[in-house]
């Protein structure tokens, strides 16, 4: 029996430097619940992953965040993560000389958690998400391809086993197999862990892949639309037109199948 | 006497030492062996090493060399070359020193590490001279370790001078620990010589004392010899932590591979200035000097001069220098896997110093850097 947890983002608001970029988002997601956001370059999509998870540089203006009525927009990042929030990066940083279970090692011992099965665990997890075993014992993400970034990304999720995870942009950069695996583990672990997942993408591929509950357009900072999958299916043929956005997303996708940085 | 206004003194603490205050004492039977976690780490990890100890910079009158090792108590001519970057302490370390020399043959087994265990200490305030010279005879091939040790409430004047004269196609890996206690003044030199096709690589790491300074000087006297310079320092509390540098080519297709890294916490300040001077002649040269820095706290501060002097135009040279805190992206990315902010900064720190571990040749003591990041932390604790 695992507890239902809930986030809860209410009229949230943001600034980049003086800029007007979060214009009042409201969202609630559930335990085992698969939430999607998608919006055309400029919408704010990265800085809702950013602001959720307390990256220095962004200002919270307005609104709140709630994890199981923790206000979590007053405690530093690693106490989000503590608290169950974990956030797939769009772009994992090199850290060298830092191997992944040293880190993972050290965020046990911050929670004070048990880390004794810890290695065994990195090992199976790592098997099953086709991370190469011959990169655990090096820096993290120093050399690594795209796809092992994000497949890294994923085996520190599965082991840190959090509530919440916001996965940004998670596609970026990744062929078809490795988004395939990845997908399949995040699915898992909204089945077995009851995991809560907002996943911020670009492009609809993803989308068939981890099939979301919910789907959330946003446009310039605010959720626009929101429905179900057909949502998404809606928006890969006539593009965020409707929502007066004249951008060519089959440009778009086309700079994501190559994992262009936009 | 120097003062800090002359450019080789320049952010030194050298206005603050006061010769007057130090007296000099040969007598070394009230030496005490001081522990050290390092030092303890490095004689753990090595194979029946051949094990040297000195005291207040004067040898164990019972040490039997083995038959591959001459060991003298005067310095032989053949060593005593003279070298750049000599200066009043060395020069008073020729004076008043009872120089130690090893002369290494190549029968010599080189996995046997020679170690050197140095044990500093005074009941008052005291200058020691410890001398210690390495040859390494024609294609001899040897590891030496030497340790620089006192204890917490001694107060010295440490004048350590290490000359190291390598003889054509020798090969030395050196480790250089200097655990000395906090009220204790280095102001030390390491010079090298190499003849045609010999190779060095040598590491210092430095912990203690409360201004300590290292000057290192090495030479590519003959064509083909490789030089590689590692120095690995954190500063805490008060520390200053001074390294001079020079890579002097004088023969051609030599190399000289420089790389000083430091991290500074508390209100510690750490110093590098280093020099690669190129002689006319010395062509197909390959010299190259980095210094990194991590200052880790608001009191805390680095200087680095890295400098060029090429008189020889078939050359590949180059310096690099960098000072700044933690990465800002690489402590964010941290914090958000759920790691509190000072466990990041032990990670990221230990990571910076975990490169140099891997550029320690001698097997078994890559441990003895990151005992001293452990014991660090400690004191940062505190």
């Amino acid at each position: 029996m695992t507890l239902q947890h809930v986030l809860r983002i209410e009229n949230l608001q943001a600034n980049v430097g003086p800029k007007e970029i979060l214009r009042g988002i409201d969202l609630e997601i559930k335990s085992g619940e698969v939430h999607a956001i998608m919006g055309p370059n400029g919408s704010g999509k990265s800085t809702l992953s950013h602001v959720l998870m307390g990256k220095p540089g962004y200002q919270v203006t307005g609104g709140s965040v709630h994890l199981d009525g923790e206000d979590i927009l007053a405690l530093p990042a690693w106490k989000r993560a503590q608290a169950g929030l974990f956030l797939v990066s769009q772009y994992p940083i090199e850290v060298p000389g830092v191997s992944l279970e040293d880190a993972l090692n050290a965020a046990f011992e911050t929670g004070a958690k048990d880390a004794s099965g810890l290695h065994e665990n990195v090992l199976r997890e790592a098997n099953e998400l086709g991370f190469p075993l011959a990169l655990l014992g090096r820096s993290l993400n120093v050399d690594f391809s795209g796809g092992e970034k994000k497949r890294n990304e994923m085996v520190q999720l599965a082991v840190l086993r959090p509530k919440f995870a916001v996965l940004d942009e998670i596609d970026s950069g990744l062929d078809i197999d490795a988004l395939r695996d990845v997908s399949k583990r995040v699915e898992r672990a909204t089945n077995d862990d009851q995991l809560g997942v907002l996943a911020i993408t670009h492009y609809s591929r993803l989308l068939k892949e981890l099939r979301p509950d919910r789907v959330h357009v946003l446009v310039r900072g605010e959720i626009v639309a929101t429905g179900g999958s057909e949502l998404a299916e809606q928006l890969e043929k006539t593009g965020y037109a409707e929502y007066g956005i004249t951008e060519d997303l089959k440009e778009a996708i086309g700079a994501d199948i190559f994992g262009l940085p936009r | 006497m120097p003062t800090s206004e002359i450019e080789e003194w320049r952010y030194s603490s050298i206005d603050d030492l006061d010769l007057a205050k130090y007296s000099i004492d040969f007598d070394q039977s009230r030496v005490r062996e001081s522990d050290s976690v390092m030092a303890g780490s490095v004689l753990e990890a090595s194979i029946e090493p051949l094990v040297i100890k000195t005291y207040n910079g004067i040898i164990d009158p019972g040490f039997e060399p083995p038959a591959e090792i001459s060991l003298r108590l005067l310095d032989p001519e053949d060593i005593a070359y003279d070298f750049s970057g000599a200066d009043l302490f060395s020069h008073l370390n020729a004076l008043l020193s009872h120089p130690i020399s090893l002369s290494i043959s190549s029968k010599y087994d080189s996995a046997r590490p020679v170690i050197v265990l140095r044990y500093l200490d005074a009941d008052k305030a005291t200058a020691v001279f410890p001398n210690f010279c390495i040859k390494l005879e024609s294609g001899a091939r040897a590891q030496v370790i030497e340790v620089l040790l006192s204890p917490t409430e001694s107060e010295l004047l440490a004048v350590p001078m290490t000359k190291i004269f390598q003889e054509e196609g020798s090969s030395l890996s050196y480790l250089l620990l200097q655990d000395l206690g906090p009220k204790c003044t280095m102001v030390g030199h390491q010079a090298s010589r190499l003849m045609a096709n010999a190779r060095l690589r040598s590491m210092s790491i430095v912990a203690g004392g409360d201004y300590a300074r290292l000057f290192t000087t090495s030479t590519i006297a003959g064509a083909g010899a490789d030089s590689s310079l590692n120095a690995a320092y954190f500063g805490s509390r008060d520390q200053v932590l001074d390294f001079r540098t020079l890579q002097e080519h004088s023969a051609r297709n030599g190399r000289s591979e420089l790389y000083f890294k430091g991290a500074a916490a508390n209100d510690s300040h750490l110093v590098y200035s280093g020099l690669i001077k190129v002689d006319k002649g010395a062509s197909s040269t390959d010299a190259f000097q980095t210094n990194k820095n991590l200052v880790l706290s608001e009191g805390a501060r680095a200087d680095s001069v890295p400098n060029l002097d090429i008189q020889e135009n078939d050359v590949r040279c180059s310096h690099a220098s960098s000072v700044g805190p933690i990465d800002e992206d690489q402590q964010y990315y941290l914090e958000s896997r759920g790691i509190k902010p000072d466990l990041v900064q032990r990670l990221i720190v230990g990571g910076f110093f975990a490169e140099m571990a891997e550029r320690i040749e001698i097997p078994g003591v890559k441990g003895a850097l990151m005992v001293l990041a452990a014991r660090k932390w400690e004191d940062l604790q505190q």
